[in-house]
């Protein structure tokens, strides 16, 4: 299940098994208007993935976040790989940025390694519903709405998802599928949702509330 | 005067006609022995290489377009076994000023990514809006977010408190990890404001120099390179960070180097990383918009080819593209009845696509002859490309000429 972090100065969006070992997970986004900074941006469109928990914070405060997320991914592996974390990605909110207290960066680490059972934990604002056999799940806050779902979505048909809501900015994240690197000359065997999956997925992603 | 189709479409052998014919010196397989011995680094250019068939600018840098200015911060201290933390530091910060106050005078712009596995901030915004609103950076991969915010807390200064959005900062990275302790996270606010407040028209320096200092290139050090080319109208330039390429494919004027010289490769006991980034920025004072930009960004990506590179898989190959021609006022942009842009005609655009090329391929060509060799953390060394052994290649292959007479306004 997608979990929350709140802090006053970010929100970070754990998708599930993002922290079980290496690997990655399908990702997809749409801008529909407004001003929300993507960082990772380039990643998410070369290889339709992401490896890294969400950050969402005032877009004044973006650079400090995608630094915290460099020194996370470190702490996972020196080289920083792409399916060790990097790059971190963050969305910008039209929010004013609070001020930072002096030790936000251990209190952001302690809130994470703790997730949803922490003071900071804001999972219960995570809207979840079933569609079918899959899991559909949302988090709004300030025009950005990130989606999870355990749907075998390839990143183009997240991308869809996302166009099927009318946020500012949304970004969908498929769960049931961990891209991990595998023996040369092994492909992947790879599951798709059909076309009915994806329109029930669709028809749903502004029901939930 | 306009250009009429016929003049663009007859355009290219005019302005051949304008260099000076190709005379190649030497006997049929000359070394080393017979080529002129260079001291130092020097760029291409100057030892009779001659990369396409387009004049450059008098500088034959990006900031032959006039009102681009850049600036480097660079970080080297320290040598031995890495200690996070502490060292051996190779990194910097490279920073383009598009004009004279970007943050308030947006430029039209456009981004092509040939292959994404990187980072270039503000890519959604240089999508949607097309427009840049600030310097851009280029740094290492560790240095993104320090940069980013720094910009951001300058912009803030320099900002009016009017209420209207800002712009994303422009930050774009290449991996500096094989020299430098990119854990350390060694850049801060005060190598962003050096790079910026060292921004100057005029020559460029080359080389391991900031964003470029830890880079390497087809096997060789890499780091900053800059061209230029005039057409008969207008001036593009290019400027890159150069941290890309196998040694096997390094091709200068289409000349196999890579495969001639295959020593000297990099590394001590780690392994060289395959592929690794390009950065590509093209300034041109053509009156271009948005999708006229991105139209020269992705030709740099012709350039980059002509040197080698397939843009590897895991390459972040990104090329920026501006138009210093059509400044728009920030409020006029965000508020009141709109602005005007000038364009230039479909048919126009012809020479500068092709400069954009030229420009980019002599830029990394000029990021290797400029940079020297570098030792970094453990040991890891980079070698510089071996300048007279690359000449005598070039000439064995009749690709090397008299060097132009040194212009004073390039000194």
């Amino acid at each position: 299940m997608l979990e929350a972090v709140a802090l006053p100065y970010c929100t970070v969006l754990l998708p599930e098994s993002i922290d079980a070992g290496r690997g990655r997970l399908f990702a997809g986004y749409r801008t529909r208007r407004g001003h929300h900074p993507l960082l990772g941006q380039g990643v998410i469109d070369e290889f339709g993935t992401l490896s890294s928990p969400i950050w969402l914070a005032p877009a004044e405060l973006l650079g400090r976040m995608y630094d915290f997320g460099i020194a996370f991914g470190f702490r996972r592996d020196p080289e920083l790989p792409l399916d060790g974390g990097w790059p971190p990605v963050c969305v910008g909110l039209n929010a004013p940025a609070p001020p930072l207290p002096a030790d936000w960066e251990d209190d952001l680490t302690a809130a994470i390694e703790g997730a949803a059972s922490t003071a900071g934990g804001a999972s219960d604002r995570i809207d979840r519903r079933t569609v079918g056999r899959y899991r559909l799940e949302r988090f709004h806050l300030g025009g950005v709405t990130i989606f999870e779902t355990d749907a075998p979505l390839l990143p183009h048909q997240l991308g869809r998802l996302c166009a099927a809501s009318s946020s500012a900015f949304s970004l969908a994240v498929a769960t049931g599928q961990r891209i991990v690197r595998s023996r040369a000359g092994e492909p992947a065997a790879l599951s798709v949702a059909s076309e009915a999956t994806l329109s029930s997925l669709a028809d749903a992603v502004e029901a939930i509330r | 005067m306009a250009v009429s189709r016929r003049d663009v479409l007859t355009w290219l052998p005019v302005a051949g006609a304008a260099l000076p014919a190709a005379s190649c010196r030497g006997p049929a397989t000359p070394s080393v022995a017979d080529v002129p011995r260079v001291e130092g680094r020097r760029r291409a250019r100057d030892l009779g290489v001659r990369i396409g068939v387009m004049p450059t600018g008098p500088r034959n840098a990006i900031t032959d377009v006039a009102g681009v200015r850049v600036g480097h911060a660079t970080l080297i201290h320290g040598k031995g076994p890495l200690v996070v933390g502490e060292g051996p530091v190779r990194t910097g910060v490279t920073s383009i000023w598009p004009c004279e106050e970007p943050f308030t005078t947006y430029l039209p712009c456009a981004v092509d990514v040939p292959n994404g596995n990187g980072e270039l901030s503000g890519l959604a915004e240089a999508t949607a809006l097309g427009m840049l609103g600030g310097p851009i950076c280029l740094t290492g991969t560790s240095s993104v977010g320090v940069v980013y915010d720094s910009l951001v807390r300058i912009a803030d200064k320099v900002l009016p408190r009017d209420g209207l959005p800002r712009l994303e900062p422009v930050v774009g990275e290449t991996w500096d990890g094989e020299l430098h302790d990119v854990a350390g996270r060694h850049v801060k606010l005060e190598h962003v404001r050096a790079a910026l407040d060292g921004a100057r028209a005029g020559a460029v320096e080359e080389g391991a120099v900031g964003g470029g200092t830890g880079m390497i290139c087809y096997g060789f050090k890499g780091g900053i390179g800059t061209a230029s080319r005039r057409t008969p109208r207008y001036t593009v330039g290019a400027l890159v960070q150069a941290n890309h390429g196998a040694r096997r494919r390094l091709r200068i004027d289409g000349v196999p180097v890579g495969e001639e010289i295959d020593d000297l490769l990099p590394g001590s006991s780690a392994p060289a990383l395959a592929g690794n980034s390009i950065l590509m920025v093209l300034a041109t004072d053509a009156p271009l918009l948005p999708h006229q930009a991105a139209r020269l960004a992705r030709r740099a990506v012709h350039g980059l080819a002509k040197t080698g590179s397939i843009s590897s898989n895991s390459s972040g190959d990104f090329a920026l593209a501006f138009s210093t021609a059509n400044p728009v006022a920030r409020r006029d942009f965000w508020t009141g009845d709109g602005y005007q842009l000038g364009s230039i005609e479909q048919f126009d655009i012809q020479p500068l696509l092709e400069g954009a090329a030229e420009a980019v391929e002599e830029a990394i060509v000029n990021a290797l002859f400029m940079a020297d060799d570098m030792v970094g953390r453990d040991g890891y060394t980079a070698h510089a490309l071996p300048l007279e052994r690359a000449l005598a290649s070039l000439k064995r292959h009749g690709r090397l000429f008299e060097p132009p007479v040194e212009n004073p306004a390039n000194a």
